[in-house]
């Protein structure tokens, strides 16, 4: 079973991020923000990362350029979940190394399409 | 302009930021309170949401089974409704630290509304009125640099996807 980390500091989006993941099968870790997020990922290899832009601590950008200068996530797909839509923020997550960029709010059977997709 | 309408503008000055902090920090209050009411309503939600997927598996199996299309439908456009939850806290957030920031900024203007001088000439007193709105605009400039984007839900329609 592939296991997913999904970071966002609103415990409701986590909670409907987890629950429409886990209905599609997958196994979903939980983080408040970049900074948890990074600590769990030196202790658990995660298949992919489900990441918010806007988080205290760490945000989105820098905990994915984080994740990329670890070797066990060169390639681990990391997908932008968040309420920023400009095409500027778009460009930067592109440049730390996103993968992908969904806009808020997510429609569960896209969300689940996309995660397959990329993984 | 003469010492005593000069001295009239400051008495205005000081009235208009005192009359603004009272109304700015009443409307600060009502979005706490929002903010409060609105996580209470989530967690409520929340919990009827669940109980009903939980109620929904239980009847796959049952006469409920053809339905069950239709009610996963559902149950998709309610996860999508209840991320309003994520939007507008933001959004909370930001109303918040704008009136916040004019506060801050009014407290700021308080404490310039004063000219050193007991007994000022009208040419310092008009120095003095400028330092106060160079200062104002300064301080708008940095409130306004926090807040350079707008949230763009306008509704609860989900999002765009874009894979790199």
């Amino acid at each position: 079973m592939k296991t997913i980390l999904a970071v966002d500091d609103s415990r409701s989006l986590r909670q409907m991020v987890s629950f429409t993941l886990k209905t599609a099968g997958f196994n979903v870790v939980e983080a408040v923000d970049g900074v948890e997020a990074l600590n769990l990922s030196k202790t658990q290899q995660f298949d992919l990362v489900l990441t918010d832009q806007n988080m205290p601590r760490m945000d989105g950008l820098t905990l994915i350029e984080n994740l990329r200068g670890q070797l066990a996530y060169r390639k681990t797909p990391i997908l932008m979940l968040t309420t920023e839509a400009n095409d500027d923020m778009k460009a930067k997550g592109r440049a730390a190394g996103a993968t992908g960029w969904l806009v808020k709010p997510f429609d569960p059977e896209r969300l689940i399409a996309v995660v397959n997709k990329v993984l | 302009m003469n010492e005593g309408a000069e001295r009239e503008m400051l008495i205005l000055l000081a009235n208009l930021t005192s009359l603004v902090d009272s109304h700015v920090g009443e409307a600060a209050a009502d979005l706490r309170q929002t903010g409060l009411i609105l996580d209470d309503a989530i967690l409520k939600l929340n919990t009827s949401f669940h109980g009903i997927h939980e109620g929904l598996e239980y009847c796959l199996d049952t006469e409920m089974g053809g339905q069950m299309e239709v009610l996963m439908r559902h149950l998709q456009q309610a996860i999508i409704g209840l991320q309003f939850h994520d939007i507008t806290t933001q959004l909370l957030q930001r109303a918040t630290a704008r009136l916040d920031g004019v506060c801050h900024i009014l407290l700021t203007i308080e404490a310039l509304k004063s000219i050193p001088n007991a007994d000022p000439k009208p040419d310092e007193i008009f120095l003095h009125l400028q330092e106060v709105d160079q200062t104002l605009a300064q301080l708008n400039e940095n409130l306004q640099s926090r807040f350079v984007q707008s949230l763009p839900q306008q509704h609860l329609e989900s999002g765009d996807v874009q894979l790199f």
